[in-house]
């Protein structure tokens, strides 16, 4: 009898319709996932591609309609603004990672709201450009957690998290290791082993925003 | 002395009983490492957080694709305009409008949603609170009639309540989202959303830092 209750459990466990078991759904949308990451990654390297072409088009646009010379200077302008033109400068790559200590706490890790700190800190301070990981933060990126990972400009990203700044100001590392900003921060550093390292660099630079910049609704008065 | 069917029949009982013992432990085994398995690798909150992975990033490819479409449709007007002054002209100023709504460096109206927000809300709210509106898909933000824009950043010393945040956008989408029960306007700020027909905001410049 008890070999027979095991059979039977046995013969439960086991799924009965192989199109609809928790497995397969997970093995489905695990599958769908890196396929839609690999055609982001695609569809990211058009639009630079697009881009680019568009930009040449525009030094070629200023040599034959001398009369557009002065708009299209001022789109390259409003282009760099936006960030759709790489940046180099002088400015500061700062790190912020997980702690290594062992059991994590809420405390001990690096979170989206964090690097939202930081870039709003940072724009605050004047700084050109920011990029995280190598996504540059535009009118349109936003900084989410979504479960275990960080979204930036929907592409999804985790530790270490890598701030690559461009900015004029000689001060900036000091700003941003002065106790009294950034204190959520440095008060893990100090107490839960938080990672967060900044290092001043003379060649920053920053990728071109690679994604979309949609305007539907509001317009120019 | 037992006889010699005595012996097999004793034999017998011991083989029964090995054999039994030898399926019971494969079956707990089996029995085991399937529910380790299924427990480990298919939680349900590990296939609700893969499903919200895939539909933000089915989403995001959506938008590239848009965005793919429009730059071809700005790269083929451009290389019209190389030829035509009449195509450069209106080409590079349907572009310079686009890029001076995403800069701030102008005016802006649109529908979208006003929120109305009693109490002082710290630093740290606000930037979560604006992150919020940017990730529904605000096209231009302004608080107490000042433009926030993504580049300038928000200090303490710049608001003061109560707070009117007017967000120019997709309204029914602003406001679907902002006015959910246990969003992050109700977990913030507890304000109050109103959909509005025409908004408008300030340049970056008027008034600001």
């Amino acid at each position: 009898m008890v070999v027979g209750l095991l059979v039977t459990a046995q013969l439960k466990s086991k799924p009965q319709r192989p199109s609809s078991t928790p497995l397969s759904n997970y093995t489905l949308l695990k599958e769908n996932q890196e396929n839609l990451t690999k055609e982001q990654a695609d569809l990211k390297n058009q639009i630079s591609l697009l881009q680019n072409q568009i930009l040449d088009i525009g030094q070629k646009l200023k040599k034959t309609q001398s009369s557009s010379r002065q708009q299209v200077d001022q789109l390259a302008v409003l282009k760099d603004k936006t960030g759709l033109t790489e940046l180099r400068g002088k400015g500061v790559v700062i790190t912020l990672d997980d702690s290594a200590q062992f059991p994590a706490s809420s405390n001990s890790i690096a979170h989206a709201a964090d690097m939202r700190d930081l870039v709003n800190f940072l724009w605050t301070q004047g700084v050109s450009g920011i990029a995280i990981n190598n996504e540059r933060i535009v009118a349109s990126t936003s900084i989410d957690c979504i479960v275990n990972t960080v979204m930036i400009n929907n592409t999804k990203m985790t530790t270490p998290f890598v701030m690559s700044v461009v900015s004029d100001n000689k001060d900036l590392k000091g700003y941003i290791e002065k106790n009294d900003n950034l204190t959520s921060i440095w008060q893990r550093v100090k107490n839960e082993g938080l990672k967060f390292a900044i290092i001043e660099s003379d060649n920053i630079i920053l990728p071109v925003y690679k994604g979309s910049l949609v305007v539907d609704y509001a317009q120019l008065q | 002395m037992p006889n010699f069917s005595e012996k097999m029949k004793k034999n017998l009982h011991w083989l029964i009983f090995i054999i039994a013992g030898t399926v019971l432990g494969f079956l707990f085994t089996q029995q085991f490492y399937l529910q380790k398995k299924i427990a480990g690798e298919v939680q349900p909150e590990g296939i609700s957080d893969l499903a919200i992975q895939v539909l933000q990033l089915s989403k995001s490819n959506d938008g590239l694709k848009k965005e793919i479409a429009k730059l071809a449709d700005e790269k083929q007007l451009s290389e019209r305009s190389v030829f035509n002054r009449d195509t450069a002209a209106s080409t590079l100023n349907k572009d310079i409008k686009k890029y001076q709504i995403l800069t701030g460096d102008g005016a802006i109206s649109g529908p979208g949603v006003e929120i109305k927000i009693e109490r002082k809300m710290q630093l740290t709210q606000w930037v979560d609170l604006v992150n919020a509106i940017r990730n529904i898909g605000a096209e231009g933000i302004a608080v107490n009639s000042r433009r926030i824009i993504f580049n300038q950043g928000i200090t303490d010393k710049d608001l003061s309540p109560p707070y009117t945040i007017d967000v120019v956008g997709n309204a029914d989408l602003l406001y679907g989202s902002l006015s959910r029960r246990g969003g992050i306007l109700d977990e913030i700020a507890q304000g109050q959303v109103t959909q509005k027909d025409l908004l408008i905001l300030p340049s970056a410049q008027a008034g600001n830092r």
